[in-house]
């Protein structure tokens, strides 16, 4: 049961440094916003898989609703799309 | 292993906001770094067993509590940090409106071949 | 810097920032081994056989944030504080504001709607948390989502007649910072008058220090002290924070 769980926390954590990848790697800045708000929702599961409830709240609000509203607000007063 | 993995994550963003020329990259790469920072205080303060978070049920004895329950003092330092990542990312944001206004484009390479 | 030599500078950092940390941390630890400070912590914060050093909260976070480390949580509201002052530092002009513009008329009346549940999951979150996780920045990054809402789905130009201006929301934020800042100064101004020792963030009554703030009221059986009133301000002050820095941020410029 202990172990099962690390291996779910493994998975979790793997698949985000994939997305970090991805979002380095793309040209495009809209999808690298979106991407970063899906990493968000990720870090939160592990945040609550690991016995913390207080930190997944605020990693949900702060991380995923707040940061991505400014990043696209931020992004139309730029050169639209391509790096 | 997730700590292997944590520092992979923090490796990869520290490339990016050194490499990589648009200031929007750089902004991207310091805000994810800061969540890996903070993945990594949460792991070193978790106990393997049954573990409880630190809040303590109604009618147990406190030496029992101490001795079974995660690290509080890191929940402590993370609460803050994040939302202070946020300020910081709306405050880079502010700063990127206004440098574009300025130079009019947005890569480090254009504007060191520009004059002020 | 030339293309090879910052890939390689790239796969150096990689490789050194694994090995350090798979040297140095070899797993999770075991559950009986926890840190004398977090285990002093631990003992002491809901303990009513050894009174002397407790902070009255079952939960251990809250009870660090604004009574073991009560100092550390009023300097890092000072730092949020100087955040928003360097935002509003940077818009000073703007041009008049439209009128037309949002969303479909689903999207305006789900979001009215959604606005007060939000508030008021927001309140619940933060007044509960001595029991239940929880707490002020929980509260007011909660609290701002809701008015970003109204924002994306409105139009800019409607709110300043409903009352959503810079200049309210900066008088909402500065009654949450003199909430914090008046109960932070009674300690003192009670030891001036009185003659006793009391610390200026004093939550409960030490040996040497006897002020303290009322643990059991009458209708509610357990309060923390200046605790809950203290996550008001504070769930006040982060929540108008980033209201007022989304609102500068969605100003029209002159030339656009």
């Amino acid at each position: 049961m202990i172990e099962m769980i690390e291996l779910i926390i493994d998975l979790l954590l793997a698949f985000c440094v994939v997305l970090t990848a991805a979002i380095v790697y793309t040209k495009d800045l809209l999808l690298a916003i979106v991407l970063s708000g899906a990493e968000g929702v990720l870090v939160a599961t592990v945040f609550y898989l690991l016995l913390a409830p207080d930190i997944a709240l605020v990693q949900v609000a702060a991380g995923v609703g707040i940061s991505t509203a400014f990043f696209i607000v931020g992004l139309r007063k730029i050169g639209r799309r391509e790096e | 292993m997730p700590y292997v993995l944590v520092a992979i994550m923090a490796s990869i963003c520290i490339y990016a906001a050194l490499f990589k020329s648009n200031l929007f990259k750089k902004m991207l790469a310091i805000f994810l770094m800061t969540d890996a920072v903070n993945l990594l205080f949460i792991i070193q303060g978790y106990r393997l067993g049954n573990a409880i978070p630190p809040i303590i049920p109604p009618g147990m004895d406190p030496s029992e509590f101490a001795s079974i329950a995660v690290d509080p003092l890191a929940h402590y330092f993370v609460v803050t940090a994040v939302v202070i990542g946020l300020a910081e990312v709306a405050t880079l944001t502010a700063l990127i409106i206004y440098t574009y206004k300025h130079y009019g484009t947005i890569e480090t390479k254009k504007i060191k071949e520009l004059r002020g | 810097m030339k293309d090879w030599r910052a890939s390689i500078l790239g796969v150096f950092f990689i490789v050194l920032m694994s090995s350090i940390l798979t040297y140095a941390f070899l797993g999770y630890p075991e559950i009986g081994f926890v840190r004398p400070l977090g285990e002093f912590y631990l003992f002491n914060t809901y303990n009513f056989e050894n009174q002397s050093w407790w902070s009255a909260s079952p939960n251990a976070v809250t009870g660090l944030l604004w009574d073991y480390r009560g100092y550390d949580t009023l300097y890092e509201t000072m730092v949020f504080y100087v955040g928003i002052a360097a935002v509003a530092m940077f818009f000073e002009g703007h041009a008049k504001l439209r009128k037309t513009g949002g969303m479909t008329v689903i999207v305006r009346s789900s979001a009215r709607l959604i606005f007060v549940f939000i508030i008021t999951s927001a309140f619940a979150i933060t007044i509960f948390s001595i029991k239940t996780p929880g707490g002020g920045f929980q509260g007011g990054s909660i609290m701002a989502i809701a008015y970003i809402a109204i924002i994306v789905s409105l139009s800019r130009g409607f709110l300043p007649e409903m009352n959503l201006d810079v200049e309210k929301a900066h008088l909402a934020k500065i009654a949450g910072l003199a909430l914090i800042a008046g109960l932070t100064i009674v300690p003192v101004v009670y030891s001036l008058a009185s003659g006793s020792a009391a610390y200026a963030l004093q939550n409960l009554p030490k040996a040497w220090a006897p002020f303290g703030y009322p643990t059991f009221l009458g209708f509610a059986s357990l309060s923390g002290g200046l605790i809950i009133p203290i996550q008001l301000g504070e769930m006040i002050h982060v929540g108008m924070g980033f209201t007022i820095m989304f609102l500068l941020l969605t100003l029209k410029d002159k030339e656009d």
